[in-house]
């Protein structure tokens, strides 16, 4: 027999040894499996019955976690809200007070033209009613009398019309007397003014009324029988300055209007107006600006001062540049610095955001002005990135680990991640302005200058140098310590003039900085630039 | 309120307070529930909660926009809680003395037990084993990593949550039985 033949014989004999055997396990083994069954059970059942458990923590606990952490934010909000509520509070009080100014002009321009016609029509009104009144008794008294009856009859009815006009009068009267239907009779009389019949027409209105019993009593026998000599020269003084000021247009004389009757008006009774009126007839010895329908105040009474609001927005862009290579001892940081630099020039690209100020301008020649004032700009800039995790920890990590986001992650181009860099400026402008001579109504101006743009807040995310995590910078004093700006403006305007003191216009505005913004010179450099539109209104004073 | 979480998170990292507290108001609840486990009684849970929120404020920087969010605020209050534990240097060994229970553990206990009972009776653990209860029967942990984050063997944690897990259950057999007698008798 082979040796092979002989091992094969073992194997089979064991086995045939070993098949069926049966071995009993110890007492414990089941419980033990009992156990990690119930483990099964037990863990997943305590996890469901704990996995929505909450509870209401007391309010103490919040009041305590906002005490511990930085007020930072808190003054950055107020601060905005301090800004625009500043802003706000300036161009609607500028508004304000500049449509004030308006109304005052227009109550000037009208008292000039047409509230007179209000007042003599007040007055005239109050003339013609009590006038009216008077006649009515005499037509009383002649209805009373021996006259005949159908005379009498006649008469009657003549005197019913002329109450009834009388009424109708004394309507017209309480209306007048109402503000807003006055507004609307000064509208009637100015359109009578453009007529160029002013004053003439309404006396004839008033003479219409003035008719009793078939008896025209003309405005001259009114004003005789009723207006003794004083009370007519101190109408004549009201109307010649209605609200009693010095520097105001005087009123427009029907005795000065280029005489242009109307069709069916009686030009003989015309005349009587300027009894009414006094002599008022020397009212364009000044020859005072006339424009369409109003009057302008008269210029030579501005100072050389003028006040500008603005707001707009504006398009930021920031220039990145990479340091000086005198400034670096480190190179490989350099070389780390040059892939990070490439980064955020992918990652950052230009967004819009709010300026708005105050400008005072001295206008020290016909078209020369200069401009100081405060203003806030702002710089806003998108900013996304991808992320993906790091091969390696970040070698050169600049600032503490926990002002960095994803501080494990290779950062890279896309925009799985947005974020914002925002620079917030409060800017002190010194500009030379330049107005083009204009005969209209529109005007141009060109300003250029400097402005001190000291950097108010920042808040920027950017790549650190090995692009491993990308660093958060919430204040300027942090590293790469940023810098307050100088900046070169340019702003071309153009402006319209509401009257004479008053424009309101657009403005282009050019910024560039004339400065590197980053403190650390061994970290790239940025300069912002910007290019905004205003809206401004502006008040001469 | 529509809590947007991206958004929040975003508002936190430029250090909103109104973010801030938004966030606060949408997950306090729930991780004060996850600081009663590892409390011993609501007071310490508050303070647990109130120290677990900076460390969130402070450290949401390292979130990385990859998985739950609730779940990395979740885990930071639970290595808070584990960090007091450590910090207190207190012994396993302290915790062994146990009671024993009379009464018998039957799984549909847990069923008929509220989840404030439940929390009420984990924070009558003995410290040590609430602790690693805690990690490995409720937030999932491996020994391993139980092991890790309290610098201890493997193996300690494993006889520890045997032991703490007996405990429990004769805590939840004894209550139970508390619950019921007077029932019981009645009948």
């Amino acid at each position: 027999m082979s040796h092979l033949k002989q091992q094969n014989n073992f194997e089979e004999k064991l086995k045939e040894q070993l098949d069926g055997m049966e071995w009993k396990p110890s007492n414990s083994l089941w419980d033990r499996i009992e156990q990690n069954m119930d483990a099964d059970s037990f863990e997943p059942a305590l996890q469901n019955k704990l996995a929505n458990y909450s509870l209401e923590p007391h309010a103490e606990v919040w009041e305590n976690v906002e005490a511990q952490l930085p007020e930072k934010d808190n003054r950055k909000g107020f601060l905005w809200l301090s800004v625009i509520s500043f802003v706000l509070l300036a161009s609607f009080g500028a508004g304000y007070w500049f449509r004030e100014v308006e109304v005052e002009n227009k109550v000037a321009v009208n008292a000039a033209g047409q509230s007179n016609t209000f007042q003599q029509a007040q007055t005239t009104n109050k003339v013609s009613v009590r006038t009216d009144k008077n006649e009515i008794e005499k037509a009383k008294e002649k209805v009373s009398s021996n006259a005949p009856k159908d005379k009498q009859s006649i008469q009657v009815k003549a005197a019913k019309q002329s109450i009834k006009k009388v009424k109708q009068n004394e309507n017209n009267l309480l209306a007048l007397r109402s503000p807003q239907r006055a507004k609307k009779a000064l509208k009637g009389a100015s359109s009578a003014r453009t007529n160029k019949l002013g004053n003439g027409n309404t006396l004839l209105a008033i003479q219409s009324v003035s008719t009793i019993g078939g008896t025209v009593i003309s405005p001259s026998n009114i004003v005789a029988g009723i207006i003794d000599a004083n009370r007519s020269q101190s109408v004549n003084e009201n109307l010649a300055n209605p609200l009693g000021r010095e520097n105001e247009p005087k009123i427009l004389d029907a005795a000065s209007i280029p005489s242009n009757p109307a069709p069916n008006v009686n030009v003989k009774e015309i005349p009587s107006a300027s009894i009414l009126m006094g002599n008022a007839a020397d009212t364009f010895a000044e020859n005072k600006p006339f424009r369409g329908s109003s009057y302008i105040a008269p210029e030579e009474n501005l100072t050389n001062f003028s006040l500008t609001a603005f707001a707009g927005l504006n398009w930021g862009v920031m220039q990145l540049k990479m340091p000086a290579t005198s400034n670096n001892a480190n190179i490989i940081k350099i070389a780390n610095l040059q892939n990070s630099y490439n980064l955020r020039k992918s990652m950052e690209s230009a967004s819009i955001d709010f300026t708005g100020g105050l400008l005072l301008n001295y206008h020290f020649h016909k078209s020369w002005f200069v401009s100081i004032g405060i203003g806030m700009t702002n710089l806003k800039q998108d900013v996304s990135f991808n992320t993906k995790t790091a091969q390696q920890p970040n070698p050169v990590l600049v600032q503490p680990v926990n002002q960095y986001v994803h501080p494990g992650d290779s950062i890279i181009a896309g925009a799985g991640n947005t974020y914002e860099n925002k620079y917030s400026f409060t800017e002190i402008p010194l500009l030379l302005g330049y107005q083009l001579p204009s005969e209209g109504d529109f005007n141009f101006s060109l300003m250029g200058g400097v402005s001190y743009a000291h950097l108010n807040l920042v808040n920027a995310f950017m790549p650190d140098p090995a692009c491993i995590g990308i660093l958060v910078v919430t204040d300027k004093e942090s590293f790469p310590k940023f810098k307050d700006v100088l900046f070169l403006n340019i702003a071309p305007a153009v402006s319209y003039k509401l009257n004479g003191s008053v424009e309101i216009g657009s403005m282009l505005q050019g910024k560039m900085a004339l400065n590197n913004m980053v403190g650390d010179l061994q970290w790239v450099q940025q300069r912002p630039y910007l290019l905004g539109l205003n809206l401004f209104i502006r008040k001469h004073f | 309120m529509l809590f947007n979480e991206s958004d929040i998170i975003k508002g936190c990292l430029a250090g909103e307070r109104a973010s801030q507290k938004a966030l606060y108001e949408h997950f306090a609840g729930k991780m004060l529930g996850v600081c009663m486990r590892y409390a011993k009684d609501r007071a310490e849970a508050e303070d647990m909660l109130q120290e677990g929120f900076l460390k969130v404020f402070q450290g949401i920087f390292k979130f990385k926009f990859e998985g739950s969010f609730e779940g990395w605020v979740r885990r930071i209050m639970v290595y808070n809680a584990i960090n007091l534990y450590k910090h207190r240097s207190r012994k396993f060994q302290e915790d062994l003395d146990q009671e024993n229970f009379d009464a018998p553990f039957h799984d549909n206990i847990l069923e008929r037990i509220s989840a404030k009972e439940i929390i009420a009776l984990i924070q009558h653990m003995p410290e040590g084993y609430r602790v690693i209860f805690n990690l490995y029967a409720i937030e999932g942990y491996s020994h391993k990593e139980i092991a890790q984050k309290l610098n201890i063997a493997e193996g300690t944690s494993k006889s520890q949550y045997s032991r703490s897990k007996q405990y429990m259950q004769g805590l939840l057999a004894k209550h139970y039985q508390i619950l019921n007698e007077p029932f019981e008798a009645a009948k």
